[in-house]
């Protein structure tokens, strides 16, 4: 059971990239937003995910990505670092309940609210270390700022409804 | 010792985590000075190969589009030709002493564009197989598009001009003043030409095009024109704000520049740099 949810995990994940990189990333809506939702796979990993699975693999996808946008190494830059920061922010959002019967951050077991909280969280971390690395030379924090926060928006909207979506087709099922 | 191993062991995320971290920024701030020795980018035969088969299957819906640009590209073409018969003191430049044209061009297919991020790359399904080379300039029908910078057996990757560390001298047409574009990287339709000095007397709509200085560029390639212009507050230059010619948000096909003695200009050049030294 626990390989054939893995192995579904991993096909999940390569329709994630695929997503990124041939819909989203040609897409280019607007300079001020510009969506990142592979995350997501790094959010719904299950809690207890040891970290020697979870950084290289935050690694590996990160490159991955990369590599279609020509961004060398900024998107590992920060998967790697969301990876690493994930425990500790986990932690941060336990719900009053705590995570009783709970192995995975799932709409459907800890609610929207929750879901949309930490994925915003994720997201936002991510998207500034990308962006950071992005525009070097900080010569309009302004513009910077904009750019992350609306992108970060998007993106958690987007990833939300994907979650809304699987959870739901995963309860009909 | 034994201490030491299990102190990292007991603490190997963080080791993990630090090292990941210094390989993936390691990658970053090495990618523009280390030309082909990186499999990271979307010419390596991966990545290209997902790129090209989705275009492929994108081309059918970009059929009519792409025909409306070939035939006012062809238009233009039969012009030029019409144009060729009468004596013309211009077309000289672009040909030497023979009558060979100095620049030819191969034909290319973009398969990766973006133009909204802060550093912007083009993905072409053509490489050095088809006798593409590193730093030469990449052209549409309708203007400039920027510059190889990667290039594996059937793929290149393109610096766009929508970068923010491109750069390219560029003359204002008519009075040949110099200036160089630079991308402030907030808007994917317009570009800056900065550290032009004493550009006389200047006109919105006037045509920006390459100069015969540039490395990577034919001479007289169109641009964009002027939107507004002005100095900057405590500046001697002026800055233009230019209207690219070159719609990079319908990017199909582009030409990228053969310069048979590239080679030749960059040693030389070179060695007066050395001599310099």
């Amino acid at each position: 059971m626990q390989a054939i949810n893995w192995i579904l995990r991993f096909v999940g994940l390569i329709f994630l990239i695929l997503f990124q990189v041939l819909v989203l990333n040609k897409l280019n809506v607007s300079v001020y937003i510009h969506p990142y939702v592979y995350p997501m796979f790094l959010i719904l990993l299950p809690f207890e995910t040891p970290k020697w699975i979870m950084l290289p693999l935050a690694f590996a996808v990160g490159i991955t990505i990369d590599m279609f946008n020509n961004t060398a190494g900024m998107h590992a830059a920060a998967c790697v670092f969301i990876a690493y920061a994930r425990p500790w922010l986990i932690k941060a959002y336990t719900p009053i309940t705590g995570y009783e019967n709970v192995s995975n951050p799932s709409i459907s077991q800890l609610g929207v609210v929750w879901f949309a909280l930490f994925t915003l969280t994720v997201i936002f971390i991510h998207h500034t270390i990308y962006y950071l690395l992005q525009i070097f030379v900080l010569n309009d924090l302004g513009f910077l700022f904009l750019k992350i926060v609306l992108s970060t928006l998007v993106s958690t909207l987007l990833i939300v409804i994907f979650a809304f979506l699987f959870a739901k087709r995963k309860a009909n099922r | 010792m034994r201490s030491f191993f299990l102190f990292i062991i007991r603490h190997y995320a963080v080791f993990l985590f630090l090292l990941l971290e210094f390989i993936s920024l390691y990658f970053v701030f090495t990618y523009n000075s280390f030309h082909n020795t990186l499999f990271i980018n979307s010419a390596n035969s991966a990545t290209g190969n997902v790129l090209n088969t989705y275009g492929n299957f994108q081309d059918y819906f970009a059929l009519r589009e792409v025909n409306d640009s070939l035939m006012k590209e062809n238009a233009l073409l039969r012009q030029q030709l019409f144009l060729d018969d009468l004596p013309d003191t211009s077309a000289s430049v672009n040909r030497d002493t023979s009558g060979k044209p100095l620049f030819t061009y191969i034909p290319a297919e973009v398969i990766g564009n973006s133009f909204t991020e802060p550093n912007n790359y083009i993905t072409l399904n053509k490489g050095s197989l088809d006798g593409i080379e590193i730093n030469r300039g990449v052209i549409t029908s309708s203007g400039i598009v920027g510059k190889v910078v990667k290039v594996s057996p059937n793929y290149s990757v393109v610096m766009s001009v929508l970068h923010s560390q491109f750069g390219a001298p560029v003359i204002i047409k008519g009075n040949n003043v110099l200036g160089r574009v630079a991308w402030e990287g907030k808007s994917p339709t317009h570009i800056n030409v900065i550290e032009v000095s004493e550009p006389g007397k200047l006109e919105k709509g006037d045509t920006i095009e390459t100069a015969a200085t540039s490395k990577i560029f034919p001479p007289g390639i169109m641009v964009g024109t002027i939107e507004e212009f002005g100095k900057k507050p405590g500046s001697n230059y002026y800055t233009l704000d230019v209207k690219l010619a070159t719609s990079f948000s319908s990017l199909k096909f582009v030409y990228v520049v053969v310069d048979p003695m590239w080679t030749e200009k960059e040693t030389l050049e070179n060695s007066v740099i050395d001599a310099g030294n």
